[in-house]
């Protein structure tokens, strides 16, 4: 608010501020100190999650070592107390059918373009520039707002990377970068460029430069846009260069790769079947009878968990190492209704399936955990379950979840770390 | 080489640290007009960021983080039933010695703010703690200009009448512009 308008403000305004204020007449208590160092290890952890990263790795579906055990209605345990074999019914309650997205998906889509993407740009860069895919960021990132996937890549060039966003939204700004007045509209063969680049140190000496690119086709509202960043002085791709990109007969190929209205082929629907057979080889042998997996639609490189009432979005991990392990007793499942808030309190078995974040150790030392994530289906917003973020693509029924004792079966099944981190190569977009 | 792994990079997590530091202030305060918990302010502030950390890469890039953050806390305390659910209660917080003097009337301000609706509650906490117009917090809240007009008339009417004593606080008619 700026000082005119706040002498403007009315009587209302001020005294319900004051009001409120009066509130914050008392001392405040002692805060926490860490709230930017939880934040930054929870979101390290949630990246981990999303997708591992495969770089040098090679995807293994080899047998799980150690002598993989089904859990399919497991033994009793004393862990916790009670009784925690499964008792559920695992009888199918929904036809299998409805579960298998016989046509293009929105993932199917993104995974393709993926695939496709370094071949369709390498003939289009500059001399000297280089391309390779993510390998640091399996899964890539979907906005909070949209849901749209944003496929990156990465160049190099001078022993450089720079990462390559396709964005569709505006999320990296381009409208601001090119409010900002020093970007020229420059006609090029089939419309029009602008090229915004902030160079290194300008906003802050933290930064590296970031650039933003737009091709405008003449008589097309559907824009093209790509956004660069990197530690290096400046962009790899000039001006000049971004103009000899959008005049070569080639682009066409990159715009039609890139085209948000053109579905997936039908061999990218009978890889993701291959996919899902491949990750379910591995899964099944940690699964509790009746539950399955498969790839979500909606949120490309992400999982959900069918069951026989329904499907839920999806995702585990397993933390090895004394570091950033999860805080629960001894042989005791956790559960907490959200994420983001430590991994709650310890769970009974008590047989109700539920919605939240279950944790607990693979054995009896404190250096192997695992974390499994069960949500509701897919939606968007701004603040929803980082497991749920995607687009709401799913028609299947929503599962109820996951039972104590279905979540202690996982956690507890032989091998289990060695399955999550397979499955999680195989789902992975990179 | 620079790490890019998305918002994890050494100068990526710092520059978050400053963001954090200079802006937690501020968005505790916010949550707290809307939990009416410290604990639970806290809470909800270290999940906001937690939200904001993983977007980091973007959101470092726009013009305005904080008014960001701030959408961020008010969507995280409307969309979660848990914030909702713990918020402070009139009946927890009358239950207590009784208090005197300024404190009382900290506690009767509380107790009025814990009886509006989450969303009521947010349009006025945005409204008149955050100084927003009613077109900025149309978009904060994701609701029309004309909802926000008639929850901030209905809101600051239940303040009113639940302020009891220190109804003085409030003017006898409200305006909402």
């Amino acid at each position: 608010m700026t000082p005119a308008d706040s002498e403007n403000r009315d009587t209302t305004d001020l005294m319900v501020h004051a009001m409120i204020g009066r509130l914050f007449e008392e001392p405040e208590p002692t805060h926490r100190s860490d709230l930017a160092d939880g934040a930054i290890a929870q979101g390290v952890a949630v990246t981990r999650r999303r997708g591992f990263a495969v770089a040098g790795a090679t995807l293994s579906v080899l047998a799980v070592i150690g002598g993989a055990v089904a859990m399919a209605g497991g033994a009793n345990r004393s862990g916790g107390g009670g009784d925690w074999s499964i008792t559920t019914d695992s009888t199918p309650q929904i036809a299998p059918q409805a579960y298998d997205d016989p046509g293009p998906t929105y993932a199917d889509r993104q995974r393709e373009i993926v695939e496709q993407l370094p071949s369709v740009l390498r003939p289009l860069l500059p001399a000297g520039v280089t391309v390779s895919p993510n390998q640091t960021d399996a899964a890539g990132g979907s906005s909070m707002l949209t849901g749209d996937y944003v496929p990156t890549i990465v160049l190099r060039s001078g022993g450089d990377d720079y990462p390559l966003h396709f964005d569709i939204s505006d999320d990296t700004g381009y409208a601001s970068a090119f409010a900002r007045g020093t970007s020229p509209s420059i006609a090029v063969a089939g419309g029009t460029i602008r090229v915004a680049v902030v160079p290194s140190g300008t906003e802050s000496p933290l930064h590296g430069f970031s650039a933003w690119y737009e091709f405008t086709p003449t008589g097309s509202k559907q824009v093209f846009h790509f956004y660069l960043y990197g530690s290096g002085s400046t962009t790899p791709i000039s001006p000049t260069a971004f103009r000899k990109m959008v005049e070569s007969p080639a682009f066409a190929k990159l715009r039609q790769l890139l085209d948000p209205s053109v579905p997936a082929s039908a061999d990218a629907v009978r890889q993701r079947f291959a996919l899902e057979a491949k990750i379910n080889a591995e899964a099944q042998k940690v699964l509790p009878t009746g539950f399955r997996l498969k790839l979500n639609p909606g949120a490309p490189g992400a999982l959900e968990l069918v069951g026989p009432g329904g499907v839920n979005t999806f995702e585990w991990f397993s933390l090895l190492g004394k570091d950033q392990q999860i805080s629960c007793p001894a042989q005791s499942l956790c559960f907490a209704p959200y994420s983001g808030n430590g991994i709650g309190s310890t769970v009974g078995p008590d047989n109700k399936a539920r919605l939240g974040v279950y944790g607990g150790w693979t054995g009896k030392s404190a250096d192997s955990s695992v974390v499994i994530h069960v949500f509701g289906k897919s939606e968007l917003g701004t603040s929803v379950e980082p497991t749920q973020l995607g687009k709401p693509t799913e028609t299947a029924p929503q599962g109820p979840g996951l039972t104590p004792q279905q979540a202690m079966a996982i956690v507890k099944a032989p091998g289990v770390a060695k399955v999550i981190e397979d499955v999680s190569k195989l789902a992975g977009l990179y | 080489m620079r790490s890019l792994r998305k918002g994890t990079s050494p100068e990526h997590q710092e520059e978050f640290r400053v963001f954090v530091t200079g802006s937690q202030g501020h968005l505790r305060r916010s949550a707290y007009v809307l939990c009416g918990d410290w604990h639970l302010a806290e809470d909800l502030v270290q999940t906001a960021y937690q939200r904001i950390f993983r977007s980091w890469q973007r959101v470092r890039l726009v013009d305005m983080p904080d008014a960001y953050a701030r959408r961020v806390v008010y969507r995280c305390y409307l969309d979660s039933r848990k914030w909702q659910r713990e918020t402070a209660s009139i009946e927890a917080l009358v239950d207590r010695p009784a208090p005197e003097g300024d404190a009382a009337m900290r506690l009767t301000i509380l107790a009025a703010l814990a009886e509006l609706a989450p969303r009521t509650r947010a349009v006025v906490a945005l409204r008149y703690w955050e100084d927003q117009c009613v077109e900025q917090t149309a978009s904060a809240l994701g609701m029309s200009p004309g909802t926000v007009k008639s929850m901030s008339a209905r809101g600051l009417a239940q303040l009113r009448q639940r302020l009891g004593a220190f109804a003085s606080l409030l003017p006898d008619s409200v305006e909402t512009r």
